[in-house]
């Protein structure tokens, strides 16, 4: 509309000249309007295509690497089947075990209470979750 | 002996300043108290000290009098003479050459990208699309500014750019398209994203239900490693492939950010997240305030740019808010609004103030990890939106 382009060296720059001072209120809204449109329209279609290809994406690096786990574990289990271990005496085993949920939450709680100086009795545990160690 | 100490006491600040028209003088004054604000909001207030501070400096050495640091009008013609620059310019206008030549940018996006976890947005990508709906008030400032008839297209992209909240993106776009503005643009857009936390939450409550705020989001799968890697060179390739002009910013953010998942390159990861970008923060900030002089800063386009860049600001975490109650809706409630306001980039404060509204609507909501995908995709979106605006208006001339 308002944006003329024409070649200053034939086949080699080009400039775009916009004639500003000659805009009127209609010119000025018209240019608004349009590069808005395109730039909202540019900055949706270029986010929802990494969201389409994100999603590709999630299969192809996480669905199905998952998949294929759990279908060999799932044969694993089939080929070899579980027996159980004869018990041997007590030893301090090195291996972290987290215990039961019900001692988890209440060292968990117990640390929140010296933390924040209140009794246990004053705050509930709703959930927990291990963060990823380094 | 006399003509000695007259000499001299001529050749000092206070002789010069005095030398200036009175309304000159009155300027200078002016500049000193904005100044002197900056300073107080960066040391006292810890308003974005890391830039708002050498900002503020620069300003101050570009008005003292009689020191002319600051060359500016080797810097305003369409064509810079970068013999001239680098034979009669000095410390500060070597520095500037980093703003208008477009590397400091790039570089300071390389860090944020080194020190940018985007794992939530992985997780969910559906929260590009709330990034994207948070670039509204750029554009509707972009419109604001040039209907006003106050400005020509050009220094209103630079204005309207404000609005995606991220300092390096207004300072490429604006040193391309509006370098006269830079100062003033810089100021508002650094001022305003350390403003966030007072900005943002009235809207948040104005425009959620209580319950709505109240929502508790299914905790985020996991991300494997495969997919971290990959993502920064697929964002690179998806995005510069449709908008070229915002390679600059998305290419250097996503380098950073491979750097950091790779789990090869800690060491240059490091160097991105700590040196480099705090080497690069001193030089830009100074050279940016460095442009403000009394001579341009103090206008009455500066307190349109002021206004503007708040209406920015607004609209764009009105825009995403809207968005996120939208999906809020289709999902049949399963996504918290106030993750929306997060999609104005300015990572991590904006997803903060998500957090804290959300865990005072609900004392057992954590929104932060939510948010965090809104935020970085934010990031990409006001990239994006720039490269658009430099794809219009880059090397257009204005008759």
């Amino acid at each position: 509309m308002n944006t003329t382009l024409f070649m200053l060296e034939a086949g080699a720059v080009g400039e775009k000249v916009i004639e500003y001072s000659n805009w009127t209120f209609a010119d000025r809204v018209s240019e608004a309007l349009s590069v808005s449109l395109l730039g909202m329209g540019t900055v949706f279609a270029v986010l929802a295509v990494l969201w389409g290809v994100l999603e590709i994406f999630r299969f192809f690096f996480y669905d199905l690497p998952k998949r294929k786990s759990g279908e060999v574990k799932k044969e694993e289990k089939t080929a070899k089947p579980v027996k159980p271990a004869p018990v041997s005496a007590p030893v301090a085993a090195p291996v972290v075990n987290t215990g039961s949920d019900a001692e988890l939450v209440a060292a968990i709680s117990a640390a929140i209470a010296v933390v924040l100086d209140k009794p246990a009795t004053s705050f509930r545990v709703v959930s927990f979750r291990r963060t990823g160690t380094r | 002996m006399l003509d000695s100490i007259l000499n001299f006491l001529q050749t000092t600040g206070i002789a010069k300043l005095l030398a200036n028209e009175p309304v000159e003088i009155v300027k200078t004054l002016v500049m000193y108290v904005i100044i002197g604000a900056l300073f107080y909001l960066a040391i006292v207030r810890k308003f974005e000290p890391l830039l708002l501070l050498p900002i503020a400096f620069g300003m101050l050495l570009a008005n003292l009098p009689g020191a002319n640091l600051m060359h500016m009008e080797m810097f305003l013609a369409k064509e810079i003479n970068f013999g001239q620059v680098l034979r009669e310019g000095g410390l500060i206008d070597l520095l500037y050459l980093g703003v208008k030549l477009g590397i400091y940018p790039s570089l300071i996006f390389m860090g944020v990208g080194a020190m940018t976890d985007f794992t939530a947005l992985i997780a969910n990508p559906k929260s590009l699309l709330i990034g994207a709906a948070a670039q509204l008030g750029v554009f509707v400032a972009f419109s604001g500014a040039l209907i006003s008839g106050q400005f020509n297209p050009l220094e209103a992209a630079s204005i309207g750019i404000i609005g995606g909240a991220d300092g390096p993106t207004a300072i490429l776009v604006t040193k391309t398209l509006a370098s006269g503005l830079l100062g003033a643009i810089a100021v508002a857009a650094y001022s305003y994203m350390a403003l966030i936390p007072i900005i943002q939450p009235p809207f948040m409550r104005m425009l959620t239900t209580k319950k709505e705020r109240s929502i508790v989001m299914k905790e985020l799968r996991t991300v494997s490693q495969i997919e971290k890697v990959v993502f920064p060179i697929l964002v690179t390739l998806v995005v510069t492939l449709i908008v070229p002009d915002a390679a600059p910013l998305i290419g250097f953010l996503m380098l950073g950010n491979l750097f950091n998942v790779c789990g090869v390159t800690d060491r240059l990861s490091k160097t991105a997240q700590n040196e480099l970008i705090n080497i690069i923060t001193i030089f830009l900030g100074v050279s940016v305030g460095a442009t403000a002089n009394a001579e341009n800063f103090l206008s009455a386009k500066t307190i349109l740019i002021v206004v503007l860049g708040l209406v920015a600001f607004a609209i764009s975490t009105v825009g995403g808010l809207l968005f996120a109650k939208l999906m809020c809706f289709i999902t049949g409630g399963k996504i918290n609004p106030l993750i929306g306001s997060a999609g104005v980039s300015a990572v991590p404060m904006a997803a903060r103030v998500s957090q804290v509204e959300g865990q005072k609507a609900n004392p057992s909501n954590f929104l932060l990890m939510h948010a965090m995908g809104p935020n970085v995709a934010g990031v990409i979106g006001s990239a994006v939106a720039a490269g658009v605006f430099l794809s219009t208006y880059s090397g257009v001339t204005l008759l």
